[in-house]
């Protein structure tokens, strides 16, 4: 797979990256097919929105059982688009993924074992590579999505601000990692992004829930009306396309499957590494 | 009137009479369907136009028997064959008037899309559906819409009737609209045919480009303003496959619950 030899930013690992990476035995090139429930859900495409809770219901993740839909989408009446996704992962952990949004941030090599085929690079907003948090902090991304390369920044908040009780979280074991996401260097934050990992009988789930566009932009640093206006005038001249909402859900699924696969191995061999 | 609302919530849950056929999960598409999908548009002319409706009677199947087209005269055409074990074309007839009068009987049949209905003369005591116009409002995909759907008899659309009938078999036919508008867009079939074991729906719609007449114009003054008006809003894929979805889901969904509702609910042993 070292197609590109430059130092240049690039996909995957060059042959010399593999020959001296410390990372190099985690990289895996090849993506397993996607799950049977993401082809059926791509082949179902848009559902009704009432079946898609908006994003002020974050919270009743916490709740036993499932939502309507765990995989699939839909285009609400505001234009909004609402993407579930759930991912199935044996032997993982939900400590596991929280320790994994701290330490990837800090090196484009550790973010490319995630998605071998779309991630380009990594860098933390604050520069600091020494942290073992990632709530409060901003990862700016290079990756492909679909076949388009973008620039996106992902800025961690608490679960307790898109309304999680975090010590019920903790009290069960699970995880939400949420984040406010843009295209860096944009005024218009552009959505929302929840991981809700929780332990299951032999591993764990994650139920990933992306609320993108409609109310759920705002320029930067005005989240009351006006900045409401601004951020649905704006959508409104880009909304996301159909091939786009599919490609966000076949991307999610393709690294969320991708890196469970060796997850408990390389959490094993780093988790107190950090540098 | 109560509010509009997807499913049933907790009090119809409690005290609907048809609240244990309820069933808000859907079973996968089948094989066919989801093959039709990958495949995509096909061929025109592999999808006869309304005009053909009565070759529906011919006893092969058409080339395609699940699948969509876009068409020369700007319409799409979509077509869903459902396989119904244990169920007969009679059962079908007896649900088209029955659902009608009663929105949680009509959510039923597609409890992730089905919103509201209602017939136009207002009527809840009568068993048939040709010659009425029910109101649905529905989701298609992500769409939340409402329709007119006015039943019309099979002969209008040069189906024999005696022949069906000699046959144990069922056309239900109806011309669609969008409610609100002064447009009637497209065409439906359902033909139920006996198979061994069951019996199977061959749907069919038609609609949009010169399906389109302004309600009440059927002749070439309307074609060519339902031709004109048909042309402001392109159809797409997504609608084609949408409406695919919708009615595989359907039709598949109620097939496995009908016998039961007929069984219970229909007027045949009284």
């Amino acid at each position: 797979m070292a197609i590109v030899k430059s130092k240049e930013r690039h996909l995957g690992f060059t042959e010399e990256e593999l020959a001296t990476s410390p990372y190099a035995r985690f990289f895996n090139p090849e993506l397993a097919p996607l799950p049977e429930h993401v082809k059926e859900a791509l082949q179902i495409g848009g559902q009704a929105s009432e079946l898609f809770p908006p994003v002020e219901r974050a919270c009743d993740l916490h709740a036993s059982g499932y939502w309507p839909v765990e995989t699939g989408y839909t285009v609400a009446p505001d234009g909004a688009v609402r993407i579930c996704a759930l991912t199935v992962m044996p032997r993982v952990t939900p400590a596991m993924w929280e320790w994994w949004f701290a330490w990837h941030g800090s090196e484009g090599d550790r973010y490319k074992l995630w998605h071998p085929r779309a991630h380009v690079d990594v860098a933390w907003a604050d520069g600091r590579d020494d942290l073992d948090h990632y709530v409060g902090r901003v990862s700016n991304v290079v990756e492909y999505v679909g076949p388009t390369l973008l620039k996106v920044a992902i800025r961690f908040v608490t679960p307790a601000t898109v309304g999680f009780d975090e010590q019920r979280l903790k009290a069960n074991g699970e995880v939400a990692i949420c984040a406010r996401v843009g295209l860096a260097g944009a005024p218009v934050l552009t959505g929302w992004l929840v991981h809700h990992v929780r332990p299951t009988t032999g591993g764990s789930e994650m139920r990933t829930r992306i609320w993108l566009g409609g109310d759920n932009v705002r320029p930067l640093g005005m989240p009351g009306a006006i900045g409401g206006v601004l951020g649905r005038m704006a959508y409104r001249l880009q909304p996301l396309t159909i091939a786009q909402i599919n490609e966000l859900i076949v991307h999610d699924n393709h690294e969320m499957n991708h890196l469970a696969g060796f997850l408990p191995e390389i959490y094993e061999a780093f988790k107190k590494g950090g540098r | 009137m109560s509010y509009l609302h997807l499913g049933y919530d907790a009090s119809e849950l409690a005290s609907s009479p048809y609240a244990g056929y309820f069933r808000p999960e859907l079973a996968p598409l089948p094989g066919h369907v989801r093959e039709a999908l990958f495949i995509g548009a096909q061929a025109q002319e592999l999808f006869p136009s309304i005009d053909a409706a009565a070759e529906l009677l011919a006893p092969a199947d058409w080339p395609v028997e699940t699948g969509y087209t876009f068409a020369t005269d700007g319409s799409m055409r979509i077509f869903v064959l459902t396989q119904m074990p244990n169920v007969t074309p009679a059962m079908w007839d007896w649900w088209f008037a029955w659902h009608g009068s009663d929105t949680q009987r009509y959510k039923l049949w597609h409890p992730r899309a089905h919103i509201d209905v209602y017939w136009s003369d207002g009527r809840k005591d009568l068993d048939h559906y040709i010659g009425r116009t029910s109101n649905v409002v529905e989701y298609v995909g992500s769409e939340y819409l409402r329709l007119t759907i006015r039943f019309v008899t099979p002969s209008s659309l040069g189906i024999d009737e005696r022949e069906l009938k000699a046959r144990g078999e069922t056309a239900i036919c109806a011309r669609g609209g969008i409610a609100g508008t002064p447009l009637e867009t497209g065409w439906l079939i359902h033909h139920v045919r006996p198979v061994a074991g069951g019996a199977e729906m061959r749907s069919r719609f038609w609609l949009g480009g010169g399906n389109v007449r302004p309600r009440g114009m059927p002749g070439g003054v309307g074609a060519v303003i339902g031709r004109t008006l048909s042309r402001l809003q392109p159809l797409t894929n997504t609608m084609a496959a949408d409406l695919l979805v919708h009615c595989a889901q359907e039709m598949n969904h109620l097939g496995a619950i009908l016998p039961a509702l007929y069984d219970t609910f229909s007027n045949r042993n009284r």
